[in-house]
């Protein structure tokens, strides 16, 4: 895992430290008065000659993190927040560099600018952080960083590395939810009071209090008077909260979180008492450790260093911004946005309401299908144990098979039903042919036969009734009888006389004749 | 190209999340597409294993009605057979004159047991009681032959007549 390296260029001191996670690894302090110092010639601008210092300090501790954040002081930068009604997103940019011209004493296009949009529901209102930097002065800050071989990951106001320090206090929670006033102050070390008021964590109100005569003079100011200070303090925290009072009558300041350092925190418990604020120190021993004082430029160095690990709601960035800036007046150049949006990209992050929702939703469509599966699941087991078990049936081969195995089991039945039931009784047929002989009309001979399911019947008799042709007309008759029986025909469809003669028998004359019935047995 | 991506940066943690949401709605589809396939297939195979129960009873029912026709029919042998017809014939007054096996054929179904017999009946109506006892005996007899001649006998010193039948009478067995 890389280290990771914050520069803070305080108006007194520069803190150049590294940490690596919330460790603090190397931590150099570079007073200004040392560049601007009579070891250097006048000649040589100060952002080579703090060039030259930094590469010793960097060699001397070893440092050779390639990337840095840095956090600037107030006095390099123009914070603003106002508002503005709500706009479609395409008119908004030009509404806030029109809005921003107001706040700036110079023009806005000798400043690299970035901004964040806040949506306020209570007053239906678009909050606006603006954040600025002079062209030239950014670029100062650039070249130093260039000619030390190390790249810029963001550039950001001091007291946002400060509410990154936060962060990772015992405060850090608190300081994201409801109004929060936030004060950081080290009078030892610098001549200005950081204060900043956040909504849910992002900024309404930021101020700077220079507290003893201008921002630059607390370098050559010999001795301070706590009691002044305080006193000038207490009056600038007024007039400060007058005009947030104002600006914002529904946003009261629920607590008031302090970093300062241990010695004055007395002091200033009992002024921001005075002035009706409820107030909380941070602890910041944890991380300044026993060996270093305290150090307000050391904590915007070490928060600053936190800026890809630690997030906070300000998103300002004024590299983006840069960079968008230089590709609008140069047309057709590629610029660096690209590589910086990829990188920018990485930097997401996921709305675990939005996670949830999704879980639940494929889990949801899951569980109802599952809900749907059960019952049938359980309706075909109980359908597979209810079957029916045949030793000769594979009951697992498909329908149309089991059809055709049921026909062949159905057409053995029949066949085996066949040879027992509707087999051709001899019986029946014994006793019909001599109930349908005429008078005068009897029987000598009867045979029968049986192949396969071919059967025959051959009658041999005589008729006597003392007139030829009556004998004749009785044959017929019998003939004619065996035809209509129905229980004989239904066997023996084809019944015709074979023979038929009138010959003398024991001196008697008498008609002799034969008939052949033909047919089908069910088997 | 910038604006693009300034856009495209500014609306990320947006555009990632409409991305994840997507994503879910396209699971939740294949999820949802899936079971319902599986529903289907399951609605089908149930209606098609109900119709094969359907089908399985029917043969369950004629398996059993074979089986009890089987019991019925193949509990003889030849030599019950014989004594059957031997039986019946004495019962009914025909005199049996000769008997024999004769060749067994077989057919897929059963296997064919004929005998034939040669008898002698004092009157028709005789034979037809034998034949009639014969063919509703359950060890099924059939009738394949008959040739029946009157034929006069001198019985003392009274000419006698009486049908003398030629016969062929088979049983048979069902394949197992």
């Amino acid at each position: 895992m890389k280290n990771s390296l914050g520069i803070y260029f305080g108006p007194k001191i520069i803190t150049i430290l590294e940490s690596d996670g919330k460790k603090v690894l190397n931590n150099i302090q570079v007073p200004r008065a040392s560049v601007s110092g009579p070891e250097f010639e006048e000649k040589v601008p100060d952002e080579l000659k703090m060039v030259a210092l930094f590469k010793d300090a960097l060699r001397a501790h070893k440092i050779d993190s390639q990337e840095a954040s840095i956090a600037l002081s107030g006095r390099d930068l123009i914070i603003r927040t106002f508002e503005l009604p709500a706009l479609p997103s395409e008119e908004m940019g030009g509404a806030v560099m029109f809005e921003a011209k107001k706040y700036i004493p110079f023009k806005v296009e000798d400043l690299v600018a970035a901004y964040q949009i806040q949506f306020d529901r209570s007053s239906h209102k678009n909050l606006i952080l603006f954040v600025g930097i002079k062209k030239e002065v950014l670029s100062k800050y650039l070249a130093i960083l260039s000619q030390l071989d190390i790249k810029i990951n963001t550039i950001e106001y001091s007291m946002f590395s400060i509410l990154r320090f936060l962060q990772v206090t015992d405060l850090g929670r608190m300081s994201n939810k409801g109004t929060i006033g936030i004060m950081s102050m080290d009078f030892q070390e610098e001549n200005e009071v950081n204060f900043v008021v956040l909504d849910n964590g992002f900024p309404l109100f930021s101020r700077d209090i220079t507290l003893i005569g201008r921002p630059d003079e607390l370098g050559q100011t010999e001795k301070i008077d706590l009691a002044t200070i305080l006193e000038k303090l207490k009056t600038e925290i007024r007039i400060s909260l007058d005009y947030y009072d104002r600006k914002f009558p529904t946003k009261n300041i629920e607590k008031t979180f302090v970093i300062a350092s241990e010695d004055s925190r007395a002091d200033l418990e009992a002024l921001i008492k005075e002035i009706g604020l409820a107030v909380r120190f941070a602890e910041t021993a944890p991380f300044t450790g026993r060996d270093i004082a305290f150090s307000m430029s050391f904590l915007k160095s070490y928060g600053c260093s936190l800026a890809k690990k630690v997030k906070i709601a300000p998103k300002i960035d004024l590299l983006a911004a840069r960079a968008k800036t230089r590709t609008a007046k140069e047309p057709g150049v590629p610029a660096p946005a690209e590589k910086f949006s990829l990188a920018s990209l990485a930097d997401f992050k996921l709305d675990s309401r939005v996670v949830i929702g999704c879980i639940l939703l494929c889990m949801g469509v899951f569980g109802y299908g599952y809900y749907q599966l059960q019952p049938l699941q359980q309706q075909l087991n109980r359908i597979l144990n209810a079957r029916p078990q045949v030793s000769a049936v594979n009951p697992n081969i498909p329908y149309e098979d089991l059809k055709g195995v049921s026909t062949e089991f159905k057409k053995r039945l029949d066949a085996m039903d066949s040879l027992v039931r509707k087999r051709l009784y001899l019986t029946d047929q014994l006793q019909i042919i001599p109930s349908l002989l005429p008078d005068g009309v009897w029987l000598t001979n009867f045979a029968f036969t049986k192949e396969e399911n071919k059967v025959s019947v051959v009658l041999e008799g005589e008729a006597y009734l003392k007139d030829g042709e009556k004998e004749f007309e009785a044959v017929n008759i019998f003939i004619a009888a065996l035809r209509a029986n129905p229980a004989f025909s239904k066997y023996f469809k084809d019944i015709s006389i074979t023979s038929i003669v009138r010959e003398e028998m024991e001196e008697v004359p008498a008609t002799k004749f034969a008939i052949s019935c033909t047919g089908f047995s069910p088997n | 190209m910038i604006e693009g991506l300034d856009q495209i940066t500014k609306y990320k943690n947006t555009i990632i999340n409409v991305a994840l949401v997507v994503l879910a709605l396209f699971l939740s589809f294949r999820i949802y597409d899936a079971q319902n396939k599986k529903i289907a297939a399951l609605k089908e195979k149930a209606t098609s294993e109900e119709k094969k129960n359907v089908v399985l009873e029917e043969i369950t029912a004629i398996d059993q009605k074979i089986s009890a026709l089987k019991k019925t029919v193949n509990g003889k042998d030849m030599n019950t057979s014989l004594n059957t017809i031997a039986a019946v014939a004495k019962e009914n007054s025909v005199r049996i004159i000769s008997i024999r096996p004769a060749e067994q054929a077989t057919f897929n179904l059963y296997t064919k047991y004929p005998f034939e017999l040669m008898v002698s009946v004092d009157s028709y109506h005789a034979l037809g009681k034998f034949i009639s006892k014969l063919e509703s005996h359950p060890s099924v007899f059939s009738v394949d032959l008959l040739e029946m001649k009157p034929q006069e006998f001198l019985q003392g010193e009274k000419l006698v007549e009486k049908l003398t039948v030629k016969m062929t009478i088979s049983t048979l067995l069902f394949q197992n």
